[in-house]
């Protein structure tokens, strides 16, 4: 049910503890600082925000647990414990999800043998490719390509531009942002004799051999994305060359991540932007890897790891490590070595002024 | 020592960007904001004021409030002196 909403509706659905009058009505949801309505709502995490909300026009507001009006400032306040989750309930009731006309826009090609379940939502100029089949209550965006054969849950939303390769599977209510690319072919490649990118990894400075040719390898697999994922603006994950790329249930890829070929990813996983996985790795559950970071081909990242921002992992990560720095290592081996570095012209310093002192002392004996 | 503590609380303020007159000793530095990131800055400043060395067993993972943090760097600091 969109908006309008009273304090009591909205109560029920975040939880929390509501002082004031249930019965006032909210229209929109504002940011603090724009918030320009008496029946405007907003939401306050921080205290210096708090404490402003005598100079709003606004009459209900929903505070961070520890936060506190000033007197008088509201008519109804409801207060919430880890506020940041109770946002993503509010956010849920005031969303809009993008207008879309109900049915097969005219310009839209759905080719023979394409199943359409009920209620889809077909935008202009999408293309809907022959055997492919939608499911009941997908949303799929102008300009949207879904390849022969691929198969959509049901509930799924594709913004514009986005394009799904054929054959891949994607589960229920799936969101894919504008200009992802799903199913495309792999980077692979490979050279009649031993490549420089192959002696390179046991080898020193220099290569050993050279690349003469670079040989193609087809992307003859697929991808499955299982239910719940969620994939960022302008990611890329690319079919395998033989079977499966996968992608769990519940994980979200953030705008920009690249995800290679033959890759399996668990559940619940985390990946912010420009996060780049390369071909073969192995990703457990819930695994949060944060902004650039980037995993080496062929390695396995166990459950629950978290990688910080930039992170290089080179090496195989035991499950919950926290990992961070490039070669990524523990983390606090990580940050001792931030130290240590940062100590470095101290040292230096220290060591010219002992190296002084010796020299006086070993030139007092020898007088 | 009064002057280190105060020294030290303007370190962890100006490095952290936090209200000096919130680094009080039984305050933690979760409860301050204060990641690990943060809290490397402050021991390198620390240190750089000082002249002492923090090793990791008396500054690290294991710091949880700023007492513990004064405590460490005024013993080092007395240590240093005699």
């Amino acid at each position: 049910m969109p908006a309008p909403y009273t304090l009591a509706a909205i109560a029920d659905a975040l939880g929390g503890t509501l002082v004031g009058d249930p019965t006032l009505v909210v229209q929109r949801l504002m940011h603090p600082l724009e918030a320009n309505r008496p029946d405007d709502l907003i939401f306050v995490m921080a205290p210096e925000l708090a404490e402003r909300l005598g100079e709003s026009p606004v009459r209900a507001a929903i505070l961070a647990e520890g936060l506190e009006a000033p007197a008088g400032s509201l008519d109804a306040c409801l207060t919430v414990p880890r506020a940041r989750y109770a946002l993503g309930l509010l956010l849920d009731l005031f969303e809009r999800r993008p207008y879309c006309m109900p049915g097969i826009h005219p310009t839209a090609v759905v080719e023979p043998g394409a199943e359409l379940g009920e209620g889809v939502c077909i935008g202009a100029l999408a293309y809907i490719g022959p055997k492919a089949r939608i499911g009941a209550g997908c949303v799929v965006l102008p300009q949207a390509y879904i390849g022969g054969e691929a198969v959509l849950g049901d509930d799924c939303l594709i913004y514009p531009g986005v394009r799904i390769g054929e054959q891949v599977e994607i589960g229920h209510r799936v969101i894919i942002h504008n200009n992802a690319s799903i199913g495309s072919d792999g980077f692979s490649y490979v050279t009649p004799e031993q490549a420089s990118f192959e002696s390179a990894k046991s080898g020193g400075d220099q290569v050993s051999t050279k690349i003469r040719g670079l040989r193609r390898i087809a992307s003859i697999g697929t991808v499955r994305i299982g239910d719940d994922v969620e994939i960022g603006a302008c990611a890329a994950v690319d079919r395998s060359n033989i079977g499966t790329t996968r992608i769990g249930r519940g994980t979200k890829l953030d705008n920009h991540v690249q995800i290679g070929h033959n890759v399996t990813i668990g559940e619940d996983c985390l990946f912010s932007g420009q996060v780049a996985i390369a071909g073969s790795v192995k990703i457990g559950n819930r695994v949060v890897l944060a902004g650039k970071a980037a995993v080496a081909d062929h390695l396995t990242v166990e459950d629950d790891v978290v990688a910080g921002a930039g992170s290089g992992i080179w090496r195989n990560t035991a499950a919950g490590q926290v990992v961070a720095g490039f070669p990524a290592l523990p983390k606090t081996e990580a940050l001792r070595q931030q130290i240590d570095f940062a100590r470095l012209p101290r040292l230096l310093r220290d060591v010219a002024a002992l190296k002084r002192q010796v020299a006086g002392l070993l030139q007092g004996r020898s007088e | 020592m009064a002057d280190t503590r105060n020294k030290i609380i303007q370190i962890i303020a100006t490095e952290c960007e936090i209200d000096a007159a919130q680094i009080v000793p039984e305050a933690s530095l979760d409860d301050l904001g204060i990641s690990s990131v943060d809290l490397v800055q402050v021991m390198f400043q620390i240190e750089e004021e000082f002249d002492v060395y923090l090793a990791d067993e008396e500054i690290g993972a294991d710091t949880e409030s700023v007492g513990q943090l004064l405590d460490a760097v005024e013993k080092l600091i007395a240590a240093k002196s005699t």
